[in-house]
């Protein structure tokens, strides 16, 4: 499809895709959608080496090498007028770029454009995605359990969670709200309604956002730029995680050590 | 009256509030910091402190294995070595010509050059991503004019650092600047009238009055330079996140991610040092030389 895009624009310099090479959420969700398993043996080694995360890891990396996607960043310094204009087609985001999209595709572009679920390796869609979001904790040496409680239920409400969608296109958690005329007129939620029954999740570990951040992205870029193989990119960032994951893997056999 | 204190004593005393502020603020942290240079400090440790484990020079001996590191210390040597001696002579350059008798506007131009020194970086820093902006920047503008093809200043791995010494030596040397020109002043008069009568012209006025009474200005500003530009930090955190392909990470951006944005903290104090020896060791090696010169 991207190159039909490509084809139809035929002149100037423009994109089917913007992939940002400082992102790293739509390789791991490509990579959780040909089934790869992130990391292994209970999150202390990576795995992105395995036959499914390469394939989904190459098949982004395809959208670089054939000039399907931009490799720069400084090319792209306004997202949504870089949409407006044309510049790119398609970009993989979230419900909070909504409102911000809407004010830039004005009058004869206001309804040329839409929101869609994510595709899928096998041509069905939708394909998974991550949900992303936050989750609300209770502090376990908490002296304010009660009002925490209260609190968590407070903003679980329908009513809260409406609120805090008309204030930052939040997405609503409880499904009842989902009912609220508010999100059912809106076209643009449609997708992300249904993208939401095929969410996985990621590995919940505090070292996951330094695996995410500061070694897929860096070894996105490598491949981008093709300054090394997919097989090594993969190769290399599989060694810097396992050097990550060294306390986590020590602290686990403390563990059982101290159970025996 | 009873003398309480020796003259020692009472100098003592006045110079004990600035001590302990020294002592306090700075060589405790130092020492802390170095401590913790030899354990795993991370965010399991900051949680539970019976998590941190003592590793010795395990630090240090994985740093000389980190691509990263030696990538990010041939950056910041790349940068001192470019940055420091073009600021340095931009800054006698511009000092040069506003002690000059024939300058006009003298205050304006001292004002308009030191500028960039008191202005925030964050600031400088929007303005200049539209100069270097690849489609609409002023430099690709001018480049254009003479028929040059336009150059993706930032996004260019060859280019980002060049263009991050641009922009950081425009923005230091308007300080160098003002402590040239204060050194010029102090040169007394009758030197260049001595020279003239002996038929010096201007560049031999330059290379035998000037240069030699600048000397100890030069050290200072020279060695006051190499110091900041060892601590290149600011100017890629904003402008490049030290890309791309981390040709404009730095050793302290290095240092800020690894200790700050994943808060592996032994780790990120080795780095510290590594920087701090090289500074010091940079600093003795400069004042060796113009001992010897």
């Amino acid at each position: 499809m991207s190159r039909k895009i490509r084809r139809q624009y035929a002149q100037g310099e423009c994109y089917p895709l913007y992939l940002p090479i400082n992102e790293w959420a739509p390789f791991i969700i490509f990579g959780l959608q040909t089934g790869s398993e992130l990391l292994k043996d209970n999150n202390t080694y990576g795995n992105f080496s395995s036959p499914a995360f390469k394939k989904a890891f190459a098949f982004l990396i395809d959208f670089y090498h054939q000039g399907l996607a931009p490799t720069g960043l400084t090319q792209v310094t306004n997202i949504y007028k870089a949409f407006s204009q044309g510049y790119i087609a398609m970009y993989i985001s979230g419900p909070w770029n909504v409102p911000e999209f809407k004010k830039w595709m004005k009058g004869d572009l206001a309804d040329q454009w839409m929101t869609a679920v994510l595709p899928s390796p096998d041509g069905e869609t939708p394909g998974y995605s991550i949900a992303g979001g936050s989750s609300l904790v209770m502090n376990r040496y908490s002296k304010h359990k009660k009002e925490a409680w209260k609190f968590i239920e407070y903003l679980s409400t329908v009513s809260s969670q409406l609120t805090l969608f008309k204030l930052q296109s939040d997405l609503p958690a409880v499904k009842d709200a989902w009912n609220d005329t508010l999100l059912l007129k809106d076209p643009y939620m449609k997708a992300f309604y249904n993208q939401f029954r095929y969410v996985k999740s990621l590995p919940k570990i505090p070292e996951w956002e330094q695996i995410a951040f500061s070694k897929v992205q860096q070894y996105v870029e490598y491949a981008a730029r093709g300054k090394m193989t997919v097989d090594e990119a993969l190769k290399k960032l599989d060694e810097d995680v396992n050097k990550i994951l060294e306390k986590r893997r020590w602290l686990l056999k403390q563990k059982v050590h101290g159970k025996d | 009256m009873v003398r309480l204190f020796t003259r020692d004593s009472a100098a003592f005393v006045f110079l004990a509030p600035a001590l302990s502020a020294i002592f306090v603020f700075f060589f405790i942290p130092v020492f802390a910091s170095f401590l913790i240079g030899f354990t795993d400090l991370d965010i399991y440790a900051l949680g539970d402190l019976s998590k941190v484990r003592f590793v010795g020079i395990e630090n240090y001996a994985r740093l000389l294995k980190d691509p990263l590191f030696w990538q990010a210390l041939f950056n910041t040597f790349y940068f001192v070595i470019v940055a420091a001696p073009l600021s340095i002579a931009v800054s006698l350059g511009a000092a040069l010509a506003l002690n000059s008798k024939l300058a006009m506007f003298k205050p304006i131009f001292r004002l308009t050059f030191f500028m960039p020194v008191v202005t925030t970086l964050v600031a400088i820093a929007i303005v200049w991503r539209f100069i270097y902006h690849p489609n609409f920047g002023v430099i690709n503008y001018f480049l254009g004019l003479i028929g040059l093809h336009p150059i993706d200043w930032l996004g260019d791995p060859n280019w980002a650092m060049p263009a991050i010494i641009l922009m950081a030596v425009w923005k230091n040397f308007g300080y160098n600047m003002i402590i040239f020109i204060a050194g010029l002043q102090s040169i007394p008069e009758y030197l260049y009238e001595a020279a003239v009568i002996e038929g010096a012209n201007g560049w031999q006025q330059f290379k035998s009055v000037t240069l030699p009474m600048l000397a100890p200005t030069t050290l200072f500003v020279s060695i006051i330079t190499m110091i900041g530009f060892f601590q290149l930090f600011a100017e890629p955190y904003i402008m490049t996140q030290g890309g791309p392909l981390n040709k404009t990470l730095s050793i302290v951006l290095y240092m800020y991610n690894e200790g700050f944005r994943w808060w592996n903290m032994g780790y990120s104090a080795a780095i510290a040092f590594v920087l701090f020896f090289i500074i010091f060791t940079g600093t003795i090696v400069q004042l060796k030389l113009q001992n010897k010169g």
